[in-house]
């Protein structure tokens, strides 16, 4: 077997041999292309097979305006090198990630004139990001011999060279509308004082890395993605990385047989701003996060925990499966197996990482597992496009990438003290934030499908909610809660009557207007909390309310949270004298879920304006339902 | 390997660089006689003539370098060294 490669994107599967035939037949046909570019472009593709896949996907967009990508993206490049050699390469790769990806070049060495030039080809162009792909040659780093060691040398250096950047993000950035993707820079290998260099400021090594501290310090603030290329080649090895014949031969800023990690390294990042990345780490267990069968051995037969070095290596596994976790990943289980005994080591091997706590769904059974994770995926309400299956069969990997191939499953060394670095190499998690509520997310998901597991074993809906002893706690808005609500407003889409959208100093200003009523609404159950899930904006005219905002989180869908909110609603109109609520569906592309809203709530219909709907009802005709939700005191 | 092997080593990777599967070259073929054989192509030739021979070229090789002959013979001294 060979040996496990980065360069070589040794996590995806080997390429068909008929690779250059199924290439000719997608240019042919006329079936669903875009499904066939995706599947081809999952295996380890070489540079030259990545140019004959970005071919077919130009003469596929040249020939069909039928053909129907999960996602598009337009990218300006800009550098101080030659780019033009991987733009194919980076069409191809972005494939991978379901983007059809499209490339605007600047002119070879234009970087400035580009900028400046609202008329240049990348400002002129319609983009929704631009990747400045700088090398140390490009940025405005003092020359060494110009007077090393001096202090000011470094801090002038570095201070020309983040303004620099800065400069380029405001041309580039169209006000804000694109997204400006920045590189960190690799340092040249190079040392003219051997040990000694990393204690001299001026020398390009500590240019280099404290230009990326900085830029990592813009990257908090501003619309700056940062593409982590010094990471890259310093795992690569610098060595490696720079080619001098070839940067002398065509200005080439790295080696070209690094170019198919390169361009998937860009790929995965533009599919992780497109909400590409995967949410669900779904493990096989025999062999996979335990040495041996649990079946055949027993939970003291099985190898994990201290003591050798294998049994380490699984425990290492483990230990990867919930750092990811505590990220945000979802763990599930996917095992051939009796539910019974599969759960055994998670019950009773002390030594055991991973108990079945953080497992959100455990499907251990004899059934394909294709249907299991259909299952899986069904349950938690993610696309099978979110799940990656880590599994040490090389028979079920295939089989699974057959059936779907939306799933990602790494090709895993043999040595399985290799797992954690093939799985975290793949870039199936590839982040561009990371905030407060993805670090609950897996926790969320897992109480949403113990919830849905309750479900199915409840008689009725009606049994279920009240199993689920809902607590609602209910504010008018206020500064603890300003974020969230901001968040809300601006990022509900499906249960959202109006999607009107405020910025945070509007939402300010309504804390303050005594003539606008505001509710925030948070929902605890008895697997967690789920965080704010409701916001109401009603405004004041005479005495009637017309409802601004309505809107809620699909989390706590079906759960009669909007019959309470209504009664929330009420109460305080009848407080303050109101005695009608008008409301109104603005339809959307995305919100046609609440087009009958106001009258399954007992509105009657007022009237039909430019497609919207208004509705009324009076105050005193209100009958209140029962949602079986008590109300916390605060 | 002989330099017929070499030539027949060197079909397969031009075919694949210039994609054209149909492409048919003679040691005395140049740049100019092969359609597609342009300076950006001519680097993937290069790499992917040092990945498959598992050779490396020098700057002043890559420089010299004109017909496909050239290559071979490039080639056949780095293999036998």
């Amino acid at each position: 077997m060979k040996e496990w490669s980065l360069k070589e994107c040794s996590w995806l599967p080997e390429v068909p041999t008929n690779f250059r035939d199924q290439c000719v037949a997608i240019r042919s046909s006329t079936g669903d292309s875009a499904s066939d570019l995706y599947r081809l472009a999952q295996h380890r593709l070489n540079s030259s097979q990545l140019n004959s896949l970005a071919a077919t996907l130009s003469a596929v967009q040249k020939n069909s305006d039928s053909c129907q990508f999960k996602n598009y993206f337009r990218l300006g490049l800009v550098s101080n090198a030659t780019t033009a050699l991987f733009v194919p390469a980076l069409r191809a790769s972005a494939l991978r990630y379901g983007i059809c990806l499209d490339v605007v070049e600047a002119e070879f060495g234009q970087v400035m004139q580009e900028a400046l030039d609202p008329d240049s080809p990348i400002n002129r162009a319609d983009l929704d990001a631009v990747l400045l792909a700088l090398d140390y040659r490009g940025l405005p780093f003092p020359e060494f011999f110009e007077g090393f060691g001096r202090s000011d040398v470094v801090t002038t250096g570095n201070d020309e060279a983040v303004d620099y950047i800065s400069m380029l993000r405001d041309k580039f950035s169209a006000g804000g509308k694109r997204a400006i993707i920045v590189q960190t820079l690799p340092a040249p290998p190079e040392t003219l004082f051997g040990s000694y260099e990393y204690r001299l400021n001026a020398t390009l090594r500590r240019q280099t890395e404290q230009f990326n501290s900085r830029l990592a310090d813009i990257s908090q603030d501003s619309a700056v993605v940062l593409l982590d290329v010094a990471g890259l080649a310093n795992r690569v090895g610098l060595d490696q990385w720079h080619d001098p014949m070839q940067w002398n031969l065509a200005k080439l800023p790295f080696a070209q047989n690094l170019v198919p990690i390169y361009t998937d390294y860009i790929a995965r990042l533009l599919g992780a701003i497109r909400g590409q990345s995967r949410k669900c780490l779904v493990l096989d267990l025999d062999n996979t996060i335990w040495g041996g069968v649990i079946g055949d051995d027993g939970v003291d037969g099985i190898s994990v925990g201290q003591g050798n070095a294998l049994s380490e290596a699984f425990l290492e596994i483990q230990r990867t499966a919930l750092n990811l976790r505590s990220r945000g990943v979802v763990l599930a289980v996917c095992s051939k197996n009796e539910d019974a005994t599969a759960r055994l080591p998670f019950k009773h091997h002390p030594e055991m990482l991973i108990k079945e706590e953080h497992i959100a769904v455990f499907q251990a059974n004899w059934i394909d597992k294709a249907s299991n994770l259909e299952t899986i995926a069904a349950t938690l309400n993610i696309g099978l496009d979110a799940l990656v299956l880590l599994d040490d069969n090389p028979a079920e990997r295939a089989q699974v990438r057959e059936a779907l191939p939306q799933v990602a499953v790494p090709e895993l060394p043999e040595d399985p003290s290799f797992y954690p670095r093939a799985l975290l190499t793949a870039g199936y998690f590839e982040a561009v934030g990371y905030t407060a509520d993805d670090q609950q997310r897996a926790e969320q998901y897992q109480a949403n499908s113990q919830r849905s597991s309750l479900q199915s074993s409840s008689r009725n809906l009606d049994e279920f909610l009240q199993s689920l002893a809902m607590v609602a706690k209910v504010d008018r808005f206020n500064q603890q809660g300003r974020g969230r609500i901001v968040q809300l407003i601006n990022k509900t889409n499906q249960f959202n009557l109006t999607t009107r959208r405020y910025t945070e100093a509007e939402v300010v200003a309504m804390e303050e207007d005594s003539s606008i009523f505001t509710l925030q609404v948070r929902l605890k159950d008895r697997f967690g909390d789920n965080g704010m899930i409701s916001v109401v904006v009603c405004r004041t005219v005479g005495k009637q309310w017309n409802i601004d905002i309505w809107l809620m989180s699909c989390r706590v869908l079906k759960r009669r949270v909007e019959e309470f909110v209504l009664a929330q609603i009420v109460k305080h109109a009848r407080e303050q004298g109101i005695t009608t609520l008008q409301g109104e569906w603005i339809p959307s592309a995305r919100n046609d879920l609440v087009k009958d809203h106001y009258a399954n709530l007992g509105f009657t219909p007022l009237k039909e304006q430019d497609g919207s709907t208004f509705w009324q009802l009076e105050v005193e005709d209100y009958q209140p339902g029962t949602p079986p939700i008590t109300i916390e005191q605060s | 390997m002989n330099s017929d092997e070499i030539l027949a080593k060197i079909t397969t990777i031009m075919r694949e660089t210039f994609n054209a599967p149909a492409l048919v070259i003679s040691p005395e073929m140049t740049a100019k006689d092969v359609k597609g054989w342009d300076s950006m192509k001519n680097i993937w030739l290069i790499v992917a003539i040092e990945d498959s021979f598992n050779i490396k070229l020098t700057t002043s090789e890559v420089i010299k370098v004109e017909s496909i002959s050239d290559y071979v013979a490039l080639i056949q001294d780095k293999i036998s060294n």
